[in-house]
């Protein structure tokens, strides 16, 4: 089944946010998940990963400590959609040398973040990371299996060339299972139906036959 | 210098707009969707062909009707059902109707017809595809309905007081586009000419229903009546709309949607300002004028609700009217910017229904002025979504003090601040909205209240150094993003926040429905209650046949008479 790209924005918004991340970081991670499957990359798979490795967790821990060229976790792993928004926030530092980021989770949904500063540089960035180089040039990207072992690190850089890009697709087409599982997690924001909510929240009867 | 006289006049300031009495005070104007739509339709000639109509005599059945313009073509696809009485609600977590829509992309074919019938029926338990624009469904009026139906069938015409005390024989309770329940998105539409205004997909398939509408009626009334019935006649038939019942779906868009919420704002303030900063009215251009005030206060006279606000504000809306009346009997239109006196006399002397209906009236006779504003409603800047983080955090403080100034003090732990908590339940995900003092709803509360994130943004702000970049602070913050992004936005786009307080003991959800709806081009607005309202749509409007004949733009004042 095919889903629109909007939909699959509504529901991973609620699906982080039901996953414990602030509402502002679910806008994010939903625009990052979209961001992917624009791309024709399997964006809902990315972030129904992330969020069973991120539930129940301190999302505190999965917040980069940062230095110029090295980024790691305080604790573990990092989030890329926290890493990411801290990435476009500090993009600057991407100027003078790569930067090195240590024990990234699903390090695909940095892209839209990359890609966002790609725009605001006018400069084509690449992420690499275990088997996969990514490169973008603000709009599109290009992927490329590689056989470059860089082991847990993920690795940002200005580049020259862009090169095959993905087809732009106009509709999401995950796996049925990860949908359900951020379905499952999105249900988490819904209030349990109770008789006084059904009489009393919407501010109208249950017959309009009138 | 510039002459007091020449000087444009400028826009009002967001603290007076964007107050929620004001946007509950909204009407239709020329930049309404509504009015857009039909203005398109009758320029550029589109016309309108039943390619199916099959509706047994127990009503149900399937019609598909195709609207052809100059590049594409449209189609409603009907299907109607005959749903028991006691199943006929407005609200989402009704499943079932009188009838189910969609607008299907070009004209559909056999396979298509079959899908469609094995989801629209359905609504949101169903899937449309990347061929549908919208997915819609109504319920009819029973209490005009069947004196519709029953007139026609003895071959005689409706009476007009019962046409006018309801406005519509079916109301829509949910017209849904923009990908869902997987829909086409906007982005794949939006470089149709036709669509590039917000809601025009919407707003041609509720369009297309109330047309689908009157030939269903005449259908069962020839099946109940034989040779005795006779049709609506077409100036009955041209006063009825399609009502619309509309819930608290509609009150978090506006906030969901800040830039794009903007904009609308904005093209009216812009429009308000262009016509007022206007030296001089000439003749043909007051004439205009007057003739939709008179034609105003005569829709005005037939309004009527059963909820003492409305009733109120209707009472009041009059009175500001005779006033307007006598004022204009005497106004001088020679003088230098006379729209200009004209509304500011108006802001000392009516309140803000009247103000605003004025303000929408001036609108009227300058369309050359004004209806290009049309293509700045659309949101297409994506990237104000992207928080810059080398903002430092004072001048965030700022930006923040400047919105909500008001909020930032407020003892947000007392009732009559924070009473309201907005929620989705799980029944059916309908929005609604809870006591957070009485209701333990606080994990499922939605983001729906800006101005006491920003107060509390604003206190964890003012712990920090003012020099440091804003993206250290929402690095240790995250729960403050949502609230930096929307304070960043607010910078381009100053309408963008609602100026009140939407988790107040007092707040009448109506008034954000309101503001929405009356950009839609709405009108007859009826409340139910403080958090559900009814509206007519195209009441008034010319049916697809009449577009050949007219590109009249008033429709929106030539309700029932």
């Amino acid at each position: 089944m095919s889903y629109s790209l909007n939909e699959t924005e509504a529901l991973c918004k609620k699906a982080a946010r039901g996953a414990g991340y602030s509402w502002g970081l679910a806008e994010e991670a939903a625009k990052a998940t979209q961001w992917l499957c624009r791309q024709g990359i399997d964006g809902c798979g990315f972030l129904s990963s992330l969020l069973k490795q991120t539930d129940n967790t301190d999302l505190s821990q999965w917040t980069p400590l940062i230095s110029a060229q090295r980024w790691q976790s305080p604790h573990n792993t990092l989030c890329p959609i926290i890493t990411g928004t801290a990435f476009l926030d500090r993009a600057d530092l991407l100027d003078n040398a790569p930067i090195v980021i240590a024990g990234l989770a699903e390090p695909a949904l940095m892209l839209f973040f990359l890609a966002a500063a790609s725009r605001r540089s006018d400069a084509i960035i690449s992420l690499q990371c275990a088997n996969n180089s990514y490169v973008t040039d603000g709009h599109r990207v290009s992927v490329n299996r590689t056989t470059d072992v860089i082991e847990t690190n993920t690795r940002i850089e200005f580049i020259n060339t862009l090169g095959a890009v993905n087809a732009v697709c106009n509709r999401a087409t995950p796996l049925q299972i990860n949908w359900t599982e951020l379905t499952q997690f999105a249900s988490r924001t819904y209030a349990p139906d109770t008789e006084q909510s059904r009489l009393t929240g919407a501010g109208s009867g249950l017959v309009d036959n009138d | 210098m510039m002459d007091a006289a020449t000087a444009a006049v400028a826009l009002r300031q967001p603290d007076d707009v964007m107050r929620l009495e004001r946007l509950g005070s909204l009407h239709q104007s020329r930049l309404s969707f509504m009015r857009m739509l039909i203005r398109r339709l009758a320029r550029e000639q589109w016309r309108t062909t039943t390619t199916l109509f099959d509706i047994n005599v127990d009503g149900v059945g399937r019609a598909v009707y195709t609207i052809q313009g100059p590049q594409r073509a449209y189609s409603l696809v009907a299907f109607t059902h005959n749903i028991p009485d006691d199943l006929r609600s407005d609200r989402v977590i009704a499943n079932a109707w009188d009838a189910t829509f969609c607008l299907h992309d070009g004209i559909p074919d056999a396979d298509d017809l079959t899908r469609l019938e094995q989801n629209v029926p359905l609504q949101e338990g169903g899937r449309i595809s990347q061929k549908e624009l919208c997915l819609s469904r109504a319920n009819r009026s029973v209490r005009l309905w069947s004196h519709v139906l029953e007139s026609l069938a003895a071959g005689e015409q409706p009476e007009l007081e019962k046409i006018k005390a309801v406005g519509y024989l079916m109301r829509t309770t949910a017209v849904y586009g923009s990908g869902k329940f997987g829909a086409i998105d906007r982005d794949d539409l939006c470089d149709r000419a036709e669509l590039q205004a917000p809601f025009q997909a919407e707003m041609l398939t509720v369009f297309l229903i109330r047309h689908f509408v009157r030939d269903m009626i005449q259908q069962m009334a020839q099946f109940k009546g034989g040779n005795t019935a006779v049709e609506l006649a077409p100036e009955i038939a041209r006063t009825l709309g399609i009502g619309n019942s509309t819930g608290l779906g509609m009150a978090p868009f506006i906030v969901n949607h800040p830039v794009l919420f903007n904009n609308w704002i904005a093209a009216r303030e812009e429009a308000i300002a262009r016509v007022r900063s206007t030296d001089n009215a000439l003749e043909p251009d007051t004439a205009i004028f007057l003739e939709v005030f008179r034609l105003a206060t005569i829709s005005t006279d037939n309004l009527a609700s059963e909820h003492p606000i409305q009733i109120k504000r209707l009472a009041q809306l009059r009175a500001d009217l005779k006033v307007t009346k006598t004022y204009l009997s005497e106004f001088d239109w020679t003088i230098n910017k006379p729209w200009n006196r004209l509304v500011d006399w108006a802001n000392t002397a009516l309140s803000m229904e009247g103000q605003e209906l004025l303000n929408s009236l001036i609108l009227e006779p300058y369309g050359e002025l004004i209806d290009s504003l049309e293509s700045s409603m659309s949101d297409d800047n994506t990237d104000a979504f992207l928080i810059d983080g080398s903002v430092s955090v004072g001048q965030t403080r700022q930006i923040i003090e400047a919105n909500f100034d008001w909020a930032i003090g407020l003892d947000w732990s007392l009732r009559e601040h924070s009473e309201r908590l907005w929620y989705v339940s799980e029944e059916k995900l309908e929005p609604r909205l809870g006591d957070r003092f009485e209701e333990s709803l606080d994990d499922f509360e939605q983001p729906l209240a800006p101005a006491r994130a920003a107060s509390a943004a604003h206190k964890a702000l003012s712990l920090w150094d003012e020099d440091k970049r804003i993206s250290d602070f929402l690095a240790a913050h995250p729960e403050h993003r949502h609230t930096v992004r929307r304070a960043q936005i607010s910078q381009q786009a100053v309408y963008s926040e609602i100026r009140d307080n939407t988790i107040a003991a007092k707040l009448l959800p109506i008034d954000m429905l309101r503001a929405k709806l009356s950009f839609f081009g709405a009108s007859h607005f009826d409340p139910r209650s403080d958090r559900w309202v009814r509206i007519a749509m195209f009441m008034g409007a010319p049916y697809p046949e009449d577009l050949r004949q007219t590109q009249d733009d008033r429709w929106a004042y030539t309700g029932v008479r």
